[in-house]
């Protein structure tokens, strides 16, 4: 039997398979037999592993690609605010570092930190939802791209927070950058059919050779809460100084909850007074705190803490319960006019809890008090801006039967016809608005119109911040009965207060002196 | 390539191809993917009636491409394909074909004609 001549060329060519080189090939005869179809056989399955191997190197290099982007993608992720796209801690801190690295080696001029803290953010979260709050931050962030110039960074640390590295600044050119941020945030955001203005605070920092990022940033939110501090929309560079008052709040924030807790809070009343006759109508609670080392504390030194730190809500309920449990005591003591009215302050947040009411209602209880003899005052804008708890909150109280005061009229979204539809029964004018009567016919027939206007709305109207017998005069001529302010009475605390209780006083008392001054 | 609906042979008892579709793939050629759709095309346009068995003769050719193969395994119009080739290089490659994506119908390689058909009887429209 002869040997088949195509049987060694084909044992070399299945040895150079074994190799890998799988494109040589061999061609069946025209004899079409058992050697051909090993042939054929083995012709298709070289093919078929060059295909596969094809399609592994197209797989490989195709994933490989996709692992390279999506790689790409989670730097740029871990490297962005995903809401606004703008750069995000990480991202700021690595410039930052970049940029102290440079001026340390020698850059002439040093990195400046503007940090950025919207003013009363959290009432638009609160009020209208965080999807409203959301595009307020967009928009922020739109407005903030393009008030900087194009070497600026600008990031977002977090909920309201933005920061924008100036590198290689002066602090006029970082003035300059703060103060184009503050004008285009002056612009309001429409938000349906409300226009909102997110203001914001601002605190400068210009870096000091070899100071770290760390650093920078803690002396930039330092200026940014001195400006807060100082009014808002500002903006503030920093000052060693500022350090300390910054200890200082961090220190009444960590001893307000005790405070509230251990009965170091005080209250002082300041009468609200009959304009026709001088007569205390009723008195207005007003929270001070004692502070075993550092005295007698303002309200405006702790309450926005408070309300940073979310104890408004205890601080307020605090105020209620001493305050009805001090006129039950009244009461008891004093030869009280059947419509005395004590007002108390109720905060934004507080009206926004489910419990208010039940609070309310069960803190009249244990004090007997009647519900018509109190008055919670409510800021205009908590009023205004509140969602479904709030008005809940305002239609059981007034079910209750305690009366709603706006307080501040004047200072927030003073739309007139809110006046007709919310649950209110009274209106406290805020004090910016007495101040210039007397001075100016103007003004004068400006809050003539106002009390009209409350009137015409059915509500009863209260003046604060009357200072001189002008004022207090011109408004009782005008019709109004109540009134408030440094004229008739300062807050003044229980001892004096009951002085003048007892003696069913007329004020102003003719031994004081003229006040307003 | 060829179509013939009936291929006649002298000597032998005359297979009956009533209601089956015979399909001569060329030999000596690649069947490319324009072949295939071609073939398919026709395979078709016999089964105007409804579906029909197909007899596949692809005794001789050379290759059948991995395109063509893909034509094969779409077929929709026949009621079973036999594949039919008579050296052991058809046997290699009609069992290439069948080894793609096969068609939903039934399908099966033979050595001759004879036992294709056969096979097919099975699957014949009576109509």
């Amino acid at each position: 039997m002869t040997s088949d001549p195509r049987l060694p060329k084909l044992v070399d060519w299945i040895v150079a398979v074994a190799r890998g080189e799988l494109r040589h090939e061999m061609t069946p005869s025209s004899a079409r037999d058992d050697v051909d179809a090993v042939i054929t056989g083995l012709n298709l399955l070289v093919e078929e592993l060059d295909t596969v191997y094809q399609q592994f190197e197209d797989r490989v290099e195709q994933r490989t690609a996709e692992l390279h982007e999506a790689h790409l993608q989670m730097q740029k992720m871990a490297m962005t605010d995903p809401l606004t796209g703008l750069s995000n801690r990480v991202a700021l801190v690595a410039e930052l570092d970049k940029a102290l690295a440079s001026h340390a080696a020698g850059a002439e001029n040093a990195p400046a930190l503007l940090l950025l803290d919207l003013d009363s953010f959290k009432n638009v979260n609160d009020s209208l939802g965080h999807d409203a709050g959301d595009l307020v931050l967009k928009v922020v962030a739109d407005r903030l791209r393009n008030a900087v110039r194009a070497t600026d960074f600008v990031a977002r640390l977090g909920g309201d927070e933005f920061a924008i590295l100036v590198p290689d600044a002066t602090l006029g050119v970082a003035q300059g950058v703060a103060n184009r941020i503050l004008d285009a945030l002056n612009k309001h955001i429409e938000l349906e059919d409300l226009k909102i203005w997110a203001r914001a605070s601002i605190g400068l920092r210009v870096a000091d050779k070899d100071q770290s990022s760390v650093s920078l940033l803690q002396d930039a939110d330092t200026a940014m809460y001195a400006a807060k501090d100082k009014g808002r929309s500002r903006v503030s560079v920093f000052e060693p100084v500022m350090l300390y008052a910054r200890q200082v709040r961090n220190q009444t924030a960590s001893e307000l909850r005790e405070a509230i807790a251990t009965d170091q809070l005080d209250l002082h009343y300041q009468p609200v007074v009959d304009l026709r006759n001088g007569h205390i109508q009723g008195v207005e609670a007003l929270v001070r705190w004692n502070h075993p080392t550092r005295g007698l504390i303002m309200p405006d030194s702790f309450v926005p803490v408070a309300e940073e730190i979310g104890a408004i809500v205890d601080l307020d309920r605090w105020v209620m319960t001493a305050a009805l449990r001090q006129l039950q005591d009244w009461k008891t003591r004093f030869d009280m006019d059947e419509a005395f009215q004590l007002r108390i302050n109720v905060s934004s947040m507080d009206l926004q809890q489910l419990d208010l009411v039940d609070f309310v209602r069960s803190a009249l209880k244990d004090s007997g008090i009647p519900p018509r003899n109190v008055v919670l005052e409510i800021t205009e804008t908590a009023l205004i801006t509140g969602g479904d708890v709030e008005s809940y909150s305002l239609l059981s109280l007034q079910k209750l039967g305690v009366c709603i005061e706006i307080d501040d009229f004047g200072t927030g979204y003073s739309s007139i016809s809110y006046l007709r539809k919310l649950p209110v029964n009274m209106v406290k004018v805020d004090r910016t608005l007495v101040a210039e009567l007397a001075d100016d016919a103007q003004q004068n027939s400006f809050v003539a119109a106002i009390l009209q206007l409350i009137r015409a709305a059915g509500l009863d109207a209260v003046f604060e911040g009357i200072e001189t017998s002008e004022q207090a005069a011109q408004l009782r001529d005008m019709g109004c009965i109540g009134g408030q302010g440094y004229f008739f009475s300062r807050p003044l605390p229980l001892e004096a207060i009951e002085g003048l209780l007892r003696e069913s006083a007329v004020l102003p008392l003719a031994t004081e002196p003229a006040l307003g001054s | 390539m060829a179509t013939e609906a009936m291929t006649d042979t002298n000597d032998t008892p005359e297979p009956s191809y009533e209601g089956i579709t015979r399909i001569v793939l060329p030999p000596g050629k690649d069947i490319t993917q324009e072949m295939a759709a071609a073939a398919s095309a026709e395979v078709k346009l016999a089964a105007t009636a409804g579906g029909r068995p197909l007899l596949l003769i692809i005794s001789g050719v050379h290759s059948i491409t991995r395109e063509a193969r893909t034509v094969y395994g779409e077929a929709t119009v026949s009621t079973a394909i036999a594949v039919v080739g008579e050296s052991p290089v058809d046997r290699v490659i009609g069992n290439f074909l069948l080894g793609g994506a096969a068609p939903s119908c039934p399908n099966q390689f033979f050595s001759s004609e004879a036992e294709g058909l056969a096979w097919l009887e099975g699957y014949r429209n009576d109509q």
